[in-house]
């Protein structure tokens, strides 16, 4: 803990103390609009599939359904993290991939070890994240190149390591039926585990001094500065988590599919953002809602799901959701669009954050994420200053 | 339709399968499924059984050991043999379930497995009528055929390679399952065709995660060491329904209509779905719910009330 964490803090916002105690309809509306907008679609879907489908809500559809889901859940929660900072994460596929391979090699041979295995897939999510937390929010690399070079890192490795005699082998029997076990009814405990990890990510976000600070650093650095809190370091922590959340889907995953392959984690490299872009989030940074995102996840294995079951090619499934994303985007834009404009009234003799100077105390990006109503893309090549001319706090 | 999670013992490695039963109370006769060259449980099979539950069949689909979601290593090695034996475990454990009718199983095969059904129907007295469709006959020659003289040569040598590897290292190498070559040093895959691997992928999207799109180059050993055109002969009285596509040069149609030629019995009967080939038994849901269909139907007539003198003697009368 820093001296600056010690030091006592308003961390739930301010006069939301009295409204706690007496939930009024327009907190209750300001707490719940974000995420009631996507569940409210992804429901529709659910509805809408049973009706079309009536096989999904089977032991057979949601034994198929519910595990995927669970790792596609998982996998989105560390995205939307990095997503919130208006960055992006693309070695989630790789990641996914490589801890499935690791895992595989040293958990899967004759006298293998199953913690072992898990341990090392922790050491790898970790070592990615801090590699791509550091690289981008300590030398100011942009995180779309810097993740897809990290990931292709760690496809390297996969492919060392898979051809030196884990492509035979598959994962521990007893992992496989842990993962593969669903609860009456055909539900999967991948997916209760990412329930659980969803429902942990929202309380720490909304009601711990740790979480707070990660949502004022992830939708303002430029506030969280004013407010002493290490912008960065939050920042950076966030790909460290996301990875070790990469991680606990690979091994999940690689349980449910029994062996390891060099294309185990493709689909989430897309699907991962799709889902936080359902859950309202703009790529552009902002708050993090864990419960929407894990509604965009649902959204998109239901679509997923009808499509197979309607037995039409599955190339639709590509189609849809490249279309299901630029509509996503398209809304949470013009939405961001009418925010700008309102506070544009508000604020019109302010002048605006990004003509204003980088000041010495917030040496975090002025660029897309100090503005979370700003829909510059990640990595804006305006960014200011080399990492050299910025003097470190740490 | 009421569907479980099963396992049960073959050869000492866990293989699991899904067990469909059809409303009502048993007990129900069943049809014992497993799919061809790199199937899993998921694919596709699952559009065939909900036709034989329709009917009123209970309908077991197993992965073999090493593929799926069944335990076993080197995973994605296709042992024929192997396959073959599960096929039969599979049999003994569908007849001790107390919602199966024991006098009643069916085996029901395509592509790869289209040729075990005819092998294990021609070898296990329990089998109480087949279906085959699309069935792989003659290996060695359908592989000569696909890859072509040249090409054929080579793939050979990859083969003795492999297998003097194996020996050295103990390792298996792997090769992809299908794919056209774009010249002639490319690399080899088994079914030299991209339609194989265009259908196959998709699927894999679509409904079968587990698939995966590769074998050990020993598999491909096995395959050519296949032959099911010697056990036609000793169907001799069960009876057979075999399911061909139209101009299939893939599993070749001339051979497996051959083979049909050479089951002695006359409960027999060949079905050729027009205008398909054999990857449009996946591709193509209207010749998929044809060749479900008439497979469905064969087990009505064969395997709902199996033959005794009672029930046969009405015909004579």
């Amino acid at each position: 803990m820093t001296r600056h964490s010690q030091a006592p803090q308003a961390a739930i916002p301010g006069p939301a103390t009295a409204a706690r105690l007496r939930p009024s309809w327009a907190d209750l509306r300001w707490r719940g609009a974000p995420v009631a907008v996507p569940w409210a679609v992804a429901l529709a879907m659910l509805v809408v599939s049973v009706i079309l489908y009536p096989a999904t809500v089977h032991f057979g559809g949601l034994a198929t359904l519910t595990p995927l889901l669970g790792v596609l859940v998982i996998a989105s929660l560390g995205q939307s993290l990095v997503i919130g900072t208006g960055g992006i994460d693309l070695s989630v596929s790789s990641v996914i991939t490589v801890v499935g391979v690791v895992f595989v090699m040293e958990a899967g041979p004759k006298g293998g070890s199953t913690v072992v295995g898990l341990v090392y897939a922790l050491l790898i999510g970790l070592a990615c994240g801090l590699a791509n937390g550091f690289l981008v929010e300590y030398l100011r690399l942009s995180p779309l190149v810097t993740t897809l070079a990290t990931g292709q890192v760690m496809a390297g490795l996969a492919s060392l390591w898979y051809g030196n005699g884990t492509n035979g082998l598959t994962a521990p029997t007893r992992w496989k039926n842990l993962t593969g076990d669903t609860i009456a009814g055909g539900v999967s405990y991948v997916l209760i585990i990412a329930v659980a990890a969803a429902i942990v990510l929202s309380l720490l976000l909304s009601y711990t001094t740790v979480g707070r600070r990660l949502t004022v650093a992830s939708t303002s650095p430029r506030a969280a500065g004013y407010q002493g809190i290490r912008a960065r370091r939050y920042r950076a922590a966030t790909y460290v988590v996301a990875s070790v959340l990469y991680a606990l889907a690979g091994v999940l995953f690689v349980g449910v599919i029994g062996t390891s392959t060099l294309s185990l984690g493709d689909v989430y490299q897309l699907s991962t953002i799709v889902a936080v872009v359902l859950g309202g989030a703009a790529l552009s940074g902002g708050k993090l809602h864990p419960a929407a995102t894990l509604a965009g996840a649902l959204f998109l294995a239901l679509i997923n799901n009808d499509v197979s079951a309607s037995g039409i090619p599955s190339g639709w499934q590509s189609v849809l959701q490249g279309a299901v994303l630029v509509l996503a985007m398209a809304a949470t834009a013009t939405g961001v669009l009418r925010g700008l404009r309102r506070r544009r009234l508000r604020t019109a003799l302010a002048p605006p954050a990004a003509l204003a100077p980088p000041t010495p105390s917030e040496p975090a990006p002025a660029g897309p994420a100090a503005d979370p109503g700003s829909p510059a893309p990640p990595g804006d090549p305006e960014q200011p200053d080399p990492p050299t001319a910025q003097p470190s706090r740490e | 339709m009421a569907q479980r999670e099963v396992e049960f013992s073959s050869s000492g490695e866990t293989v699991r399968g899904d067990l469909l039963l059809p409303d009502g109370d048993g007990p129900f006769p069943v049809v014992v499924m497993a799919g061809g060259w790199c199937y899993v449980k998921e694919l596709r099979q699952p559009q065939y059984a909900a036709e034989f539950v329709r009917r009123g069949f209970a309908a077991l689909i197993f992965d073999y050991r090493r593929m799926g979601a069944s335990d076993g290593e080197p995973r994605q090695h296709i042992e024929p043999w192997d396959q073959i034996e599960d096929y039969k475990n599979a049999v003994t454990f569908v007849a001790s379930l107390p919602e199966i009718d024991a006098s009643r199983i069916g085996i029901w095969g395509i592509s790869y497995s289209g040729g075990h059904v005819l092998i294990v129907g021609a070898t296990d007295e329990r089998v109480k009528s087949v279906v085959s469709n699309v069935p792989v006959i003659d290996g060695y020659q359908t592989m000569w055929r696909m890859h072509g003289t040249v090409r054929f040569r080579a793939l050979k040598s990859l083969v003795a390679e492999d297998r003097l590897k194996r020996t050295e290292t103990g390792g298996y190498g792997y090769m992809p399952m299908s794919g056209t070559p774009t010249g002639p040093n490319d690399e080899f895959s088994v079914w030299p065709d991209d339609d194989v691997k265009k259908v196959f992928e998709e699927l894999k999207a679509a409904q079968a995660p587990r698939h995966e799109h590769r074998n050990t180059i020993a598999s491909l050993e096995r395959l050519m060491e296949y032959d099911a055109s010697v056990f036609a002969p000793r169907l001799i009285n069960v009876p057979t329904m075999m399911i061909v596509a139209d101009h299939d040069d893939i599993t070749m149609w001339d051979q497996e209509i051959a083979a049909f030629k050479a089951i002695p019995s006359s409960r027999k009967e060949l079905v050729v779905i027009p205008g398909t080939s054999h990857m449009t038994l996946y591709s193509n849901v209207s010749a998929l719910e044809f060749a479900a269909k008439a497979a469905a139907s064969w087990f009505a007539r064969t395997l709902m009330e199996p033959p005794t003198t009672d029930n046969q003697v009405g015909q004579f009368s």
